[in-house]
């Protein structure tokens, strides 16, 4: 080893020792906790097996969470990415006032995503809210609408939400893929005869893909993880109706205090995830 | 040269900071009792501040450290501190405390009051912090609950406030006029929801738990009250409909802000509907019976953990709390209820708090229960999924007292 090398060993250790303690002992703790016992508080009692397993999968809500948590996670990116790369496309493209629309359109990520959800937990409710009182003026509806909770409103809701937050680090992600697009493939395709939407789907769709990857796959990790909105706008109620497996996740854990089911559902939410990332990963690069 | 200089500084600096704990314990001599206080209003943190100024003041040598901790997050915070051992000296929460006492966490007090202090507690009061034959926890405050109605609607429909069942669902019916008001509220969601459940099961005669601790909410009386609550919404549509997700508070503000019509809910109201619409005028009555005729009553609690190291200290400082001075100014101040004998006499009189007092002695309270939490979120399940007709009201009773029955209270 050269000196050299010594000297960047030590300045890494903090962040290795500091990786470790919050990251990965919590991730094996909470592994090895999933197969024990646990008190009220968390400590382990002793060693159970897969009992923890067999409590959480026979849960008479566990498929509805799960199922809710799909359409939470797939309904919101689906919408989000395909609004994000219009936006994109469009703000690629010259026109007056882009400098200034791009600004605008980064605004809602400034604001907390605490604050946004407050903000529109009060929009939606149905006596006072801007919502019932905008489509009441417009006409489209003649009586007061309960927006969060009504279950099926519910969802729905919380999701226009969350994309609105999503939009602006998708869109701009997006739109850092476009500009690095080379502007001769552009010209070439001109002179080639390429119309716009051969353009688009022959030159800049393929280009954007790598980008495009990136971003589904983080925004399905973050919008499956996400918390604040959910907990925030209707803490996943009525009977855990609109709870998503993270909402219920905690609730397991700190409203039930039952710390072995956490553990368990803490383990399978990690193994889906991975097993989504690997699987997707494969699918977009196999060529 | 420059790591020889970067391990340098690194070496003064450690060197530095316990030179400068050291200084620092040095100097400290005093005991310090750390205090986890439960946000009840705007009130509370100032309260406990001119509390602990004062007690400081007479006892030098103890030092409390006050974290005044919003009712949300309490119960999550302090497993959170149990679970690390970190839990604070002394504690005020509610009905939670029964876990802890049954996880032999808190310190039985028993040897530590005289026979003068303990006589100043109402006997009903003290007996709340009572599990496994010990004095686990002293009252804090306490309050009744009912059922408040707003006058001017009452009035203007010329009907009186409600005293049983059917007149509760004749006046309902009288007042009300959806969608821009609806006469009742009835939050049944996890903030609350046990409260309002109980009205319902007490009133029809069912229980909680028999005497062996079993879970019987799906008992006959259980589901004639589950029913009840299931007509108000589905049959007589006069309940506020985000009765599923609004919580106690938000219903309290809704009608005040005129939206609802009647609301049962704790004696602390009229305080709380007073500073948001000074000229809202709110009646009360004892909450509507149907078999029977009960009063809800809620004591909250102060209690100490056994691993404090401080508990002579942490005990002198509880004490000093039930000074008339004290007490009396709380219950003034949060509009809820006294727990000790000399400021119930005094605030008898009161105009605000003297009826309420006077309903104290037939309120009936919780049941002390191991898994009393865990319990009750099951059964608020339960009683939603009826309500919303998502399930069948005694499948979900049923269903519900199995799962608490067979896996909660046995695991």
């Amino acid at each position: 080893m050269t000196r050299e090398q010594r000297i960047a060993y030590v300045c890494i250790l903090p962040s290795v020792v500091l990786v470790t303690a919050v990251i990965f002992y919590p991730v094996i703790k909470t592994f090895i906790n999933a197969f024990y016992a646990l008190d009220l508080y968390g400590n382990m009692e002793h060693f159970a097996g897969f009992e923890n397993f067999r409590r959480l999968f026979k849960e008479d809500i566990f498929i509805r969470v799960l199922l809710n948590t799909l359409f939470w996670t797939f309904g919101m990116v689906a919408v989000t990415i395909l609004i994000s790369l219009i936006l994109a496309l469009v703000l690629n493209l010259r026109f007056c006032g882009r400098k200034f629309s791009r600004a605008v359109l980064l605004l809602p990520w400034a604001a907390s995503l605490m604050i946004s959800a407050l903000l529109w937990r009060w929009l939606f409710n149905g006596d006072y809210g801007m919502v019932n009182r905008l489509l009441r003026d417009l006409g489209l509806i003649n009586h007061t609408v309960h927006w969060l909770s009504t279950p099926k409103l519910a969802f729905p809701s919380m999701i226009f939400v969350g994309t609105i937050v999503s939009i602006p680090f998708d869109t701009i992600t997006l739109l850092a893929g476009l500009q690095s697009i080379p502007q001769e493939l552009y010209e070439a395709s001109k002179v080639d005869g390429a119309n716009k939407a051969t353009t688009l789907t022959r030159i800049v769709l393929p280009l954007l893909k790598p980008v495009f990857f990136i971003v589904t796959t983080l925004e399905i990790i973050y919008t499956f993880n996400s918390f604040p909105i959910i907990w925030i706008m209707t803490r996943g109620e009525p009977a855990n109706q609109t709870d998503t497996i993270i909402t219920y996740l905690y609730k397991k854990a700190f409203l039930y205090q039952d710390f072995g089911i956490a553990s368990a559902l803490s383990v399978f939410i990690f193994l889906f995830l991975l097993l989504f990332s690997v699987i997707y990963a494969r699918i977009l690069y196999r060529e | 040269m420059k790591p020889r200089v970067l391990i340098m500084s690194i070496v003064l600096l450690l060197l530095f900071s316990t030179a400068v704990a050291f200084g620092a314990s040095k100097k400290e001599k005093k005991v310090k009792v750390r205090f986890m206080a439960a946000l009840y209003s705007e009130a509370t943190t100032p309260f406990w501040n001119d509390v602990i100024a004062a007690f400081e003041k007479e006892y030098p040598n103890i030092e409390i450290e006050l974290d005044v901790v919003h009712w949300d997050n309490v119960y999550q915070k302090t497993t959170t501190l149990i679970s690390a051992k970190q839990e604070p000296d002394i504690l005020n929460t509610d009905t939670i405390l029964v876990q802890y006492a049954a996880g032999g966490l808190l310190e039985p007090l028993d040897g530590y009051m005289s026979a003068e202090f303990k006589d100043q507690f109402i006997p009903s009061m003290l007996k709340s912090g009572l599990y496994d034959g010990k004095i686990q926890a002293l009252p804090y405050i306490s309050s009744v609950r009912a059922l408040f109605y707003n006058m001017d609607v009452l009035e203007k429909a010329n009907v009186k406030p409600p005293k049983n069942w059917d007149e509760l669902v004749r006046v309902a019916k009288a007042i009300n006029n959806p969608p821009d008001f609806y006469a009742f509220g009835m939050p049944i969601e996890n903030f609350e929801g046990q409260a309002y459940i109980s009205y319902f099961l007490w009133a029809a005669g069912g229980e909680w738990v028999d005497a062996n601790g079993k879970c019987i909410v799906n008992s006959e009386a259980g589901l004639r009250a589950l029913n009840f609550a299931k007509d108000l919404v589905q049959k007589h549509k006069v309940v506020y409909p985000p009765w599923s997700t609004m919580n106690r508070d938000e219903t309290q503000k809704a009608m005040t802000a005129g939206k609802v019509g009647m609301l049962m809910t704790a004696s602390f109201f009229p305080a709380v509907a007073k500073a948001d619409n000074p000229n809202f005028r709110l009646g009360a009555v004892p909450i509507p019976g149907d078999k029977e005729q009960y009063n809800l009553g809620v004591v909250d609690s102060l209690m100490i953990f056994k691993r404090s190291k401080c508990k002579k200290e942490a005990f002198e400082f509880l004490k000093y709390y039930y000074r008339d001075q004290w007490h009396k100014r709380v219950c003034l101040e949060e509009g809820v209820l006294p727990v000790t004998k000399t400021v119930s006499k005094s605030l008898e009189s009161d105009p605000g708090l003297g009826p309420f007092i006077k309903m104290l002695p037939q309120a009936r309270f919780y049941p002390l229960h191991p898994k009393w939490e865990p319990m009750v979120l099951e059964v608020i399940k339960a009683w939603q999924v009826a309500i919303l007709g998502e399930k069948d009201a005694k499948k979900a009773l049923d269903d519900a007292a199995e799962k608490i029955n067979n896996e909660i209270i046995k695991k």
